[in-house]
């Protein structure tokens, strides 16, 4: 199973006040709110953890059929980080989440995979953020079809193989991502 | 207060954070943050602080977990005024 989330850091640094009263305290172990602090770019390090904590959170609504609000139920610990690039951990509740997450200029993207699948196989695509994504999507990919399944969550269907794989969107801003096994 | 006096201080404290001004307008019970509101996720701590502020109370970890539609929230408001 995985997840994606996308940050737009321009939109991030106008939509939300991570400095007011109590907001870290809310999301955040007293770890992470370390690690922020600590960090050479806070802003920086406040949405790479929070994009590991949604993605990881978006393969956990999806096994279990939940929707739930707990993000700082979401301990992330990062192992390695770059200019470029994250990887790191998610737990919750006994159960780990692996991260990769890749840093850019102005958004930060992260996958979440529940087991230790190489991240090489996984697929994929960014694209602007627009109403009508999933038809140029398929446009633009003749071999694929993204679609969703009876329970709406999206799907991507091999037109090749005959096969499905299970596939996360993730959209804020202008940017758009979509990533399949 | 009353169920309808909270959904009202609540679309007050809501109305920043959404685009959705349809939704807005027709606003009850049923209203999800994010799928009627398009409430983006790092914007419901925002709620969640601004309902401390102005019911004066505070939301549990377990509390927050729950409140992504009106409904839950204001059976939450409710409760914590009411064990106050």
């Amino acid at each position: 199973m995985l997840g994606n989330d996308v940050v737009d850091l321009l939109l991030a640094k106008t939509q939300s006040n991570w400095r007011r009263k109590n907001y870290l305290a809310k999301v955040f172990t007293d770890a992470e709110q370390q690690e922020i602090w600590e960090a050479e770019n806070p802003d920086l390090m406040v949405w790479l953890l929070w994009s590991m904590k949604e993605a990881a959170y978006k393969i956990l609504n999806r096994s279990i059929e939940q929707r739930f609000y707990n993000p700082k139920a979401f301990a992330c610990q990062i192992s390695k980080l770059t200019n470029y690039s994250s990887k790191g951990l998610v737990c919750y509740d006994g159960k780990t989440f692996y991260s990769n997450s890749k840093i850019h200029n102005d958004c930060v993207h992260t996958i979440a995979l529940s087991t230790q699948h190489p991240v090489k196989t996984i697929k994929s695509y960014f694209g602007l953020n627009q109403a009508n994504y999933v038809e140029l999507f398929n446009q633009n990919h003749q071999s694929f079809r993204l679609q969703k399944n009876n329970q709406g969550i999206p799907e991507m269907l091999n037109l090749c193989s005959k096969t499905k794989s299970v596939a996360s969107i993730s959209h804020h801003g202008k940017y758009l991502f979509i990533t399949h096994l | 207060m009353d169920k309808t006096e909270i959904t009202q201080e609540l679309a007050t404290i809501i109305t920043p954070y959404t685009e959705e001004k349809t939704a807005l307008e027709s606003l009850d019970e049923n209203t999800d943050f994010i799928a009627d509101l398009k409430i983006n996720s790092a914007n419901l701590v925002d709620i969640i602080l601004d309902i401390e502020e102005k019911f004066s109370i505070v939301i549990d970890n377990d509390s927050m977990a729950q409140m992504l539609t009106v409904k839950d929230t204001v059976r939450i408001i409710q409760n914590k005024l009411n064990a106050g």
